[in-house]
């Protein structure tokens, strides 16, 4: 009698205990949902590949970046994808509590500029004079746009536009001669020909080997849940390279966005290469934090023991 | 029917109409005009099908559902808290005139700047869209609370007095019967900005509610769907708005007239 109740207690506090080994909460913030770039957490969670992981995805989508990055200085989130690399050299020169765990983008190959078919103006080298858009001041949209004018040695007009739903109001209407995208956006309005592309971010070679929105969390939340990071980590690595597989990826990233699947498979092969989007490959921030300096994100580069500090990836120090 | 009675006995229906009808006609030629990006004014025809492809979407209903429990949630806080705040800031002189110029240096305060303490201390999930919700609508509950129980007529509380009424049967049989039509009148006008403030939080950091829709239907400029969620928003707005100023209305008119 006593070892039955002795079974039944046992067996209530396994029951009772079942919770504590549920999955683990990671918050995660992301701007611009329906962007190739900012799918893998949300088409991930879907497909199970961080279930596999133990882990359950809060992911909340935010206007941008900067949002993004507040949100996890904050502690809001534990973890915020695709944020400005300055921004973020900029906030951890500046004592925030932010880590680099990944790579969200290398170069600027997405990023892509445009005109209204009618418009005169046929490349960004014969663009002198003219306004362009940008997002917001030290995004990678900006980095591009003063890139241009350095490698074409022209004098354009930059204007900060916003988005790029609000850039395509502006270029459309007249306001702005040239105006900024990034696919799926716009992609379309190109190929019916109401718009026609005139420079891309791959125009300007200084970033083709740069990080130039990167994975951030929260410095607390790398320190107490460093192993669920590392678990969110595999389980993006392997949400990436399906999503680079399977055609059944493409049709869910397509739904998930909104877009047709020939629009889909255009935007993943044509704007995203893979080696671009490898959360490991963290790259040239060395140079980075040199040219933030410039653009007043930083007082001082960062020396190799604070980049040390800053990037939080086992596999990149690897 | 009742109401379009009496609009027609006070002859404002025809005019009403007349302005409803140019508005539309107006915004028809300007979209069909070419003098403004079409995308961003599109055709009536757009419209309806775009609030048509709204309402048809259980997805929407899902994401009213969230965005109503959200209002109704910070109105029942807001709203709770300014009526009770107003009725002391209202019955104490001295209470208000060492408190109320605060609260109204603070009322006119965009709220939205308060969002970021807001998610810190309510987390990312609805709990920071009530409290935005909350905040917004307590200034405005409180001060029409307060004006309202200020203008009570004095005789009565001179009567309940020498009733011997106690404090409590003083505010639930002078004060709230008294007062009810412009406290109804701050519950309105914290509706409006109840809702604002909700809406405005889920377009900042979010996955659900109106507000959310909003945003991601603008960042694909699906300008008809963008613009058939906010001819909802602006329809719910105005349904709840008439609801509660008939309520006043009622309240106002006192026991007696709604008998007779």
């Amino acid at each position: 009698m006593r070892r039955r109740h002795l079974l039944a207690t046992l067996s209530l506090l396994a029951l009772l205990d079942a919770p504590a080994r549920a999955d683990d909460l990671l918050k995660v913030a992301i701007g611009q949902r329906g962007n190739w770039e900012n799918s893998v957490s949300e088409l991930g969670q879907d497909a199970g590949f961080f279930k596999k992981q133990g882990l359950t995805l809060e992911i909340l989508y935010t206007e941008g970046g900067g949002q993004t990055q507040q949100a996890v200085i904050s502690g809001s989130v534990d973890i915020g994808i695709g944020v400005g690399t300055y921004g973020v050299l900029g906030a951890f020169g500046k004592g925030a509590p932010v880590r680099i765990i990944g790579n969200s983008m290398i170069g600027a190959r997405d990023l892509y500029w445009y005109v209204p078919a009618a418009s005169p103006v046929q490349s960004i080298k014969e663009a002198g004079g003219k306004s362009i858009a940008y997002s917001t001041t030290g995004s990678s949209t900006d980095l591009v746009v003063r890139g241009f004018q350095r490698v074409f040695d022209i004098k354009l007009n930059p204007v900060a536009a916003g988005s790029p739903a609000s850039t395509f109001t502006q270029t459309m209407s007249g306001q702005i001669d040239i105006g900024w995208a990034s696919p799926p956006f716009g992609v379309e309005a190109a190929q019916s020909g109401r718009t026609r592309i005139v420079g891309r971010g791959s125009d300007v070679p200084d970033f083709a080997d740069q990080s130039v929105r990167v994975m951030i969390a929260n410095a607390g939340a790398v320190a107490r849940k460093a192993d669920a990071i590392d678990r969110y980590m595999a389980a993006y690595r392997e949400t990436l390279a399906w999503l680079y597989a399977d055609p059944a990826a493409l049709d869910a990233y397509a739904k998930w966005a909104g877009v047709s699947p020939a629009l889909a498979l255009q935007v993943r092969d044509e704007f995203y290469p893979r080696a671009n989007m490898e959360p490991d490959r963290i790259r040239g921030l060395d140079g980075l934090s040199q040219e933030a300096v410039g653009l007043k994100f930083l007082a001082a580069p960062l020396r190799p023991d604070q980049i040390t500090t800053l990037v939080q990836n086992k596999q990149a120090a690897q | 029917m009742a109401a379009a009675a009496g609009l027609m006995r006070s002859g404002t229906l025809l005019p009403r109409l007349a302005a409803s009808v140019l508005l539309l006609a107006a915004w028809q030629a300007l979209a069909l005009s070419g003098l403004l990006f079409r995308d961003v004014v599109p055709p009536l025809g757009a419209l309806a099908a775009g609030l048509w492809g709204v309402l048809a979407d259980p997805g929407f209903w899902g994401n009213a559902l969230v965005t109503g429990g959200e209002l109704a949630a910070a109105l029942a806080i807001g709203g709770a808290l300014g009526i009770a705040a107003g009725l002391v800031f209202g019955a104490s002189a001295f209470i208000a005139a060492a408190l109320e110029r605060w609260m109204t240096w603070l009322a006119p305060t965009p709220k939205i700047i308060l969002f970021p303490v807001l998610i810190l201390f309510c987390g990312v999930g609805p709990g920071s869209k009530i409290a935005m919700g909350a905040v917004s609508c307590f200034f405005p509950v409180l001060l029409s609370t307060a004006a309202a129980v200020r203008g009570v007529d004095p005789v009565l509380l001179r009567v309940a007095r020498s009733f011997r009424a106690r404090a409590d049967q003083i505010l639930v049989k002078v004060y709230l019967p008294a007062a009810v039509a412009p406290m109804l009148n701050g519950v309105r006008l914290g509706f409006g900005v109840a809702l604002i403030g909700v809406l405005l939080a889920e377009t900042k950091l979010s996955n659900q509610g109106v507000g959310f829709l909003v945003m991601q239907a603008y960042a694909r400029f699906d300008m008809p769907r963008m613009y058939g969620l906010l001819i909802v928003v602006v329809c719910f707005a105005a349904a709840i708005n008439v609801a509660i100023g008939h309520a006043a209305r009622r309240a106002a008119a006192g026991p007696i007239a709604r008998e007779n």
